[in-house]
């Protein structure tokens, strides 16, 4: 399939798979009440959590209350924007395992953009991230912090490039299935490292434990912790868009060639 | 297994860095209590079978039961539904516990000069009760999944106020006072923090036996309740997936 086939037949798939993962996420109204509630609870807690640290302190790594808030906005973004595809990864290896993806292999339409959109979470990720996001907006006090338009378009590009990088990760950790028929675990520890690090500490606050050598887990951080670092204003924006993008096209490019290698040695799993 | 150590080696290394931090930037926070006090949390919530942002091992296990239909034939073996699957969740559980009882050592180890054979006895009393407890809020899980199917979202509701009032995600004597007596008195306090608190001596003597007497009669009081629940879910359950 040349590349505008493989073009057309994606834009061809997209609107009947997001009907289909649509249909999967509200199928259990009950459940979707639970989510609901489950985000608002998160929300309550993270915003508590933050009201019991600045109780106790004025500056956290350098954050005052309103920064660490939009730290936390923005953490939270990246989270309900790398959850649209949470399913897919952590599903990855049933798929593989109960042969579903042997019934996808043999149907002639690009692979990635199908898995990706007949597993999305589009209206989970709206519905949770949304509401608790404009929550926390409430509370800050913008006038406190120091956020200017080039900050803020320097963010949009880290942000994106640091999503796309995540994105690529996680679906190579999910992926490596394909290898070794198992692989959630890895999964879930790329997930937890990636969670952690855009939860509760600030860059700046890695910085000052780790030094330098922080910058080796570079792009671990750019989702939440640089990019919000950009955002207030408090390191040089230029400098790390650029680092950004030459990342995130590397991370794609070098994804694509492992992904297309694991695909070719690939044997069925299912029995 | 490599993956699962490097998880719990991740989840321990983030919680190190936050404590430091918190300590360096407070003058009323030390450091290894603080952290001997986070790692005790997780040990102990890792080995009552409450782990991480998915909690309720057993519950799971219900909840996936009744989802893929396999449920049907627990109910039909001879055995006693809940402690069959807890047994169950028990052995899927045995990494998560071990390594709980790793993060308990190392707590232990970290801040051994608050410890004493009087405050180790009332541990185990306290861990007796968190287990139990725990053991009540997996069996609420499992009997939403039998009414609703797909619960996982009231778990994660219940996961996120667990995680904030039982005091793993900062301790409760750092909340402000209102949010502390509610927490102080709610059922979770007894999952991580009272066990965490009574084995580093930080509560007082006069207040110990309160404390616990009244994990316990929230113990009695939900067992109670979700047992009935629990009965009743069962009446209502229809076979699916088969």
């Amino acid at each position: 399939m040349d590349f505008k086939e493989k073009f057309k037949t994606t834009l061809r798939i997209i609107v009947p798979g997001i009907k289909y993962s649509i249909q999967k996420e509200t199928a259990y109204v009950a459940n979707n009440i639970g989510n609901t509630f489950s985000t608002f609870f998160y929300t309550l807690a993270l915003v508590l959590f933050i009201d019991i640290i600045y109780t106790n302190t004025d500056n956290f790594a350098n954050y005052s209350k309103d920064e660490m808030l939009i730290f936390t906005v923005v953490g939270q973004a990246g989270f309900y924007a790398l959850f649209i595809f949470y399913n897919l990864y952590s599903n990855f290896d049933n798929i593989v395992r109960r042969g579903q993806l042997d019934m996808i292999l043999v149907k002639p339409i690009p692979i990635v953009p199908y898995l990706y959109v007949t597993q999305m979470n589009l209206i989970q990720s709206l519905r949770d991230g949304v509401i608790p996001i404009l929550l926390i907006c409430t509370k800050i006090e913008f006038t406190h912090v120091n956020i200017t338009i080039g900050s803020f378009i320097w963010f949009l590009i880290i942000f994106l490039a640091g999503l796309i990088i995540a994105n690529c990760i996680h679906f190579l950790g999910a992926s490596s299935s394909l290898i070794t028929k198992a692989s959630n675990k890895l999964f879930w520890t790329i997930h937890l490292v990636f969670f952690k690090s855009s939860n509760k500490i600030p860059f700046e606050g890695y910085k000052k434990i780790f030094g330098k050598v922080i910058h080796l887990f570079f792009p671990v951080f750019l989702l939440t912790g640089i990019s919000s670092s950009v955002l207030l204003n408090k390191v040089n924006g230029c400098v790390y868009t650029f680092l950004s993008i030459i990342i995130c096209i590397a991370t794609v490019i070098v994804s694509n060639i492992v992904f297309n290698t694991w695909l070719k040695k690939y044997s069925s799993a299912s029995s | 297994m490599v993956f699962s150590i490097l998880s719990h080696l991740a989840n321990i290394l983030f919680n190190l860095v936050f404590w430091k931090i918190f300590a360096t930037y407070t003058t009323n926070v030390d450091f290894n209590k603080m952290f001997a006090y986070s790692m005790m949390t997780e040990g102990i919530t890792s080995i009552i079978m409450i782990q991480g942002g998915s909690p309720t091992r057993v519950g799971r296990i219900v909840r996936r039961a009744v989802q893929d239909g396999s449920f049907s034939s627990y109910i039909l073996l001879p055995y006693n539904t809940i402690r069959h699957t807890y047994l169950k969740g028990l052995g899927l559980s045995i990494f998560n516990i071990t390594f709980g009882i790793l993060e308990i050592i190392i707590a232990i180890i970290i801040n051994f000069a608050s410890i004493s054979p009087l405050s180790v006895f009332y541990f185990i009393l306290s861990l007796i009760l968190a287990i139990w407890m725990s053991l009540i809020l997996n069996m609420f899980e499992g009997a939403l999944s039998i009414v609703y199917t797909e619960a996982s979202g009231i778990k994660n509701a219940l996961a996120h106020i667990q995680r904030l009032l039982s005091g793993r995600m900062i301790p409760i004597s750092l909340f402000p006072i209102l949010l502390r007596m509610i927490a102080q008195y709610s059922p979770f306090s007894i999952t991580a923090y009272i066990p965490a608190q009574l084995i580093f001596n930080q509560i007082e003597e006069g207040n110990i036996t309160s404390y616990l007497l009244i994990g316990l009669l929230w113990c009695i009081f939900l067992y109670l309740l979700v047992h009935l629940f629990w009965k009743s879910s069962l009446k209502k359950y229809e076979a699916y997936g088969l």
